[in-house]
């Protein structure tokens, strides 16, 4: 069978060609597609056809092609007419306006917080070659990626891949705040120990000293920052400061600070790993307690080295089970990395988080622009002479449709100037509210290109509708007087409504649902005592004066007990496995947290016992005793918990073997939202850096502060006095919720505001345009009642028909949401119950200032013209 | 009236018009175009230059006779008046 051309290309060419030249050019083209046939295949025929159907697309064959013609007093009549129109309803412009302005603010805000996001960490200059080396073990239970390496690992990098990586640096896996000294004052920063090449891997920009000074283990590099708070004018290099430990450092080096947005922004100073471990790179395999970051090289690529260093543990490890291969993650997945159980990359939260607010962005922006729509074809009566006059005179359409699409323009343009005037304000009300340092790029000419480009599809989405609408009328008809929208453009109208209250609902709904989720994890019992409480961080120094400084305290009166620990009450760092029955050889599958408390610790913190004992301080200090929570029973299976033994594989306390002496009821301390994690509590003295105060009931916390203050200048005058309230920071542990709870929050009443704006705008409208029908019913006897109802059931109707679709949707989202919580509300109908009846009752005060106020009127008002 | 430019394009085209004689139709001139200069030229390219050159004055087009394996219609030749080709 002959082949023939592509029949959609041909009807294509029919569809734009003119008519007198189709005849001719489709047998050219025939022509060419058969002589292309004798030497190709028929796909190839059929592609360079389709081009030359394209290459047809040119302005002296396509039907009806008219060369744009621009008339500059065509446009300055349109701006003209358009300032004149928008100055003669001003209440009608202001809504249009502010609604536009407000959906403008909430999207910009959100697309700055999306690109400060998405920006995370560009700012180094190798980006792209900088990497972090992970780990992925693998069990029969699932896959569980880890980024704590063993010191080992970075030697062998070093050693063995150095034809993969330039530079090689670990850190230690739990940074903590170190404190500074310097001329008597002391500095409580964020500071990374780190092997000597970090600098060039971050590619640091050093305004002072090189990047090599980390190779000798006495030397500090400090942040601009930092830098100008410690030593204020003076030179820093060659300063001396010094470390809690007594350890002196010597500044040679000042970095340019990292922004807020990268991992390591936090930093403001960094030390050398050498001077905590004695040696710079320590050839250890048992220890997972770092980080490992590297900088490859050049001509590598990432999957090449991530190969390569895959077994690279296999030796080192004296199980052949249980594998665990190491693999490479490149900077720019840093900030959203998240893994599922099987060890495969997911959508992160964060990640979802900001999809979900982009999604809430262009919502909000949607809705203020239905709003316009909305409001302007509403207004077809008072347009409609205007467009019959246009075309009686001999505009075309496209002329109308410029003219309304030029107002458009101006509405959007006056809406994003006050929108960034209000961004411009509101900017560190919201960087304070979401934790972020977002700038406005006013120097930046790409900044103001988007900002017109933004505008411009504002106002071509806005304006696209009712310039298509108002200027499909016919002249005669309109300069009659006698327009009747279609019932197509009022159904599409009420969709556009329906749309906006859908999205309010499920805002109102999600809004809700956050909260009471917040609250339920904020009242569930913690299992101790915040309030009253006060932390400190502690020092070896502390810990020599410890029993003096317990019974100084305890002799204010105003202190109550006085604890300590190894890790903070609010997070359950210490993980810890290997733990077995005696005589039983497989181990309890799960991990502890495991934690070393001194003997006052649950007078202190007011845990709950529930069976056996608290520690004493005669019988258990140092002892093989220790106490369990209840989910560490409940895990372990244990009947009667109290005086059971346990081995374990590694020693704890001195011990590997040890007896339970008491239980506890579960502790929260760490995700609120989590199933608690099972507690193994162990009696010590040693090495406890943090401080449990706890206040006598009925004094106040300020004296009782003070009483502490004394007392620690007395007794450690050199520690520094700085405190914490504990159920302060058992707050934080809400932050994420609240933020977005906060947002929600916001968004739904911001959504809403712009909804109700638009109703308000169209419920006027339809007031005026019946207002004699309103007049005669009044004159015929009806009541007040009768016309609110009468004027008000239709947008009701409306709010109910998006309750319908907001309902399932609602419901599906948040259930969706709440799936990530284990511990979590229910969905309580009432939630939807609200979302819906708030929002009717919004509308319907809404809509009811015009109809009562039109059913208030004397009908002789607006009877008596004509 | 303003003076009547030619570019290098559309000199070509002339050229292979005045070659062609009566073959001298978009796709053929294509063709042609292709074997002489070893550039593939797209036919719509040559046939919006033939139009400007035929509302230039150079060129004046009749619809020729039907050819035989031609299944579509009539084709448009595109003769040269020479008289009107400046050098």
């Amino acid at each position: 069978m002959e082949s023939r051309p592509p029949s959609l290309a041909e009807r294509f060419l029919c569809f734009f060609l003119k008519q007198e030249l189709l005849e001719e050019v489709l047998g050219d083209l025939e022509e060419d597609y058969n002589a292309t046939l004798r030497e190709h295949s028929e796909r190839r025929a059929a592609i360079l056809y389709w081009l030359q159907v394209f290459n047809y697309l040119r302005p002296f064959a396509i039907k009806n092609f008219q060369s744009p013609e621009i008339y500059p007093a065509m446009f300055s009549h349109n701006v003209k007419i358009s300032y004149r129109t928008i100055l003669k309803n001003k209440t009608f412009s202001l809504i249009n306006i502010g609604g536009l302005a407000l959906g403008m603010t909430v999207f910009i805000f959100i697309a700055l917080w999306i690109y400060d996001e998405y920006s995370f960490n560009k700012n180094h200059e190798h980006y792209d070659r900088i990497v972090q080396v992970m780990r992925r073990d693998i069990s029969p239970d699932g896959v569980r990626i880890n980024s704590s390496l063993t010191g080992g690992i970075a030697v062998e990098l070093v050693e063995n891949y150095s034809n993969y990586f330039e530079y090689v640096a670990t850190t230690f896996f739990r940074p903590s705040p170190g404190l500074l000294f310097y001329e008597g004052e002391h500095y409580r920063e964020m500071g990374y120990y780190f092997q000597e090449d970090i600098p060039h891997i971050l590619s640091l920009n050093m305004i002072q000293g090189t990047r090599n000074a980390l190779e000798n283990p006495s030397n500090i590099l400090l942040s601009e920052h930092l830098a100008k708070k410690i030593f204020k004018e003076e030179n820093p290099m060659g300063k001396t400061v010094s470390l809690i430990s007594g350890t002196d450092l010597i500044v040679q080096g000042i970095y340019e600070d990292l922004p807020e947005n990268s991992t390591f922004g936090e930093v403001e100073f960094i030390g050398s790993m050498a001077l905590i471990y004695n040696e710079n790179r320590p050839y250890v395999w048992n220890n997972y307690n770092m980080k490992g970051y590297a900088k490859l090289k050049d001509n590598v690529s990432l999957s090449d080295a991530s190969l390569a260093i895959k077994d690279l543990m296999k030796p080192y490890r004296d199980v052949e089970d249980n594998p665990r291969e190491l693999f490479l993650i490149p900077m720019k997945d840093w900030h959203f990395y998240a893994t599922n159980q099987f060890g495969e990359q997911v959508t992160s939260k964060r990640l979802q988080f900001i999809r979900m607010y982009g999604l809430i962005g262009i919502f909000i922006l949607l809705i203020a622009c239905i709003n316009f729509m909305n409001l302007n074809t509403s207004r077809f009566q008072n347009r409609g002479k205007e467009v019959g006059v246009r075309k009686a005179v001999g505009s075309s359409r496209p002329e109308v449709m410029t003219q309304f699409f030029t107002e458009s323009f101006l509405y959007a343009f006056g809406a994003l100037v006050i929108s960034l005037v209000l961004v411009f304000l509101l900017l560190p009300t919201f960087n304070n509210f979401a934790a972020k340092e977002l700038a406005f790029e006013w120097g930046n000419p790409l900044f103001w290109i988007l900002n017109v480009g933004f505008c411009l599809l504002v106002a071509l989405i806005a304006g696209s509708y009712p310039a298509v609408f108002l200027s499909s009328f016919k002249p005669v008809k309109a300069l009659k007087g006698n327009l009747r929208q279609g019932k197509a453009n009022k159904r599409f109208r009420e969709v556009l409504v329906v749309f906006q209250f859908a999205i309010s609902i499920i805002l109102i709904i999600g809004t809700i649902t956050v909260y009471e989720q917040i609250q339920f994890a904020k009242e569930r019992p913690m299992g101790y005592q915040t309030e009253g409480l006060v932390t400190m961080t502690g020092s070896s120094l502390v810990s020599q004066n410890f029993k003096v400084l317990r019974s100084e305290l305890k002799n204010t009166g105003s202190i109550k007990e006085i604890a300590t620990s190894n890790y903070p009450l609010t997070n359950t760092l210490g993980n810890n496995g290997g733990f077995r029955l005696p005589g039983s050889s497989t181990e309890f599958p799960i991990s502890f947290n495991t934690i070393y408390v001194n003997p006052e610790y649950g007078e202190a913190t007011q845990w709950e016992l529930i069976a056996g004992r608290n520690f004493s301080r005669d019988l258990d200090n140092g002892s093989s005793n220790i106490i369990v929570s209840e989910s560490a029973v409940e895990a372990m299976g244990l009947e009667n918990p109290v005086g059971q033994q346990l081995d374990a594989k590694w020693e704890f306390n001195g011990h590997s073997s040890f007896t339970i002496v008491g239980v506890v009821r579960d502790m929260i301390k760490g995700s609120p939202f989590d199933e608690p994690v099972p507690l193994m509590l162990f009696a010590s003295e040693r090495g406890m850096y943090h401080m449990f105060i706890r206040t006598s009931p009925g004094v106040p916390i300020e004296e009782a502060l003070s009483d502490i203050e004394d007392t620690f200048n007395k007794v450690v005058p050199e520690h520094p006095f700085e405190y914490a309230f504990a159920d302060n920071q058992y707050l934080t542990k809400f932050k994420a919720e609240e933020q977005i709870g906060g947002l929600a929050t916001l968004f739904s009443a911001l959504a809403i505001l712009i909804s109700c704006l638009g109703l308000f705008g169209l419920s006027a409208f339809m007031v005026t345009q019946r207002i004699k029908e309103i007049g005669i019913r009044k004159v015929l006897g009806a009541s007040i009642a009768n016309l609110w109802l009468l004027l008000s059931k239709d947008f009701g109707q409306l709010v109910i028909i998006a309750c319908f679709i907001a309902l399932p949707v609602g419901f599906y989202v948040m259930n969706s949401w709440l799936q990530g919580y284990v511990f979590r509300i229910p969905m309580y109908w009432w939630i939807f119950a609200i979302g819906a009846v708030s929002c009717l009752v919004v509308t319907m005060l809404t809509v009811s200032y015009h109809s009562i106020r039109a059913s208030l009127a004397n009908p002789v008002e607006s009877l008596k013209s004509e | 009236m303003k003076e009547t430019k030619l570019g290098d394009f559309e000199e070509t085209l002339l050229l292979i018009v005045g070659i062609l004689d009566k073959e001298a139709y978009a796709y053929k001139i294509a063709e042609e175009f292709k074997d002489q200069l070893e550039r593939s030229v797209s036919i719509g390219a040559v046939h919006s230059t033939l139009n400007r050159l035929g509302v230039k004055g150079f060129l004046t087009s009749k619809m020729g006779k039907q050819i035989a394996e031609r299944v579509a219609g009539e084709n448009a030749f595109m003769k040269s008046p020479r008289k009107d080709i400046k050098s």
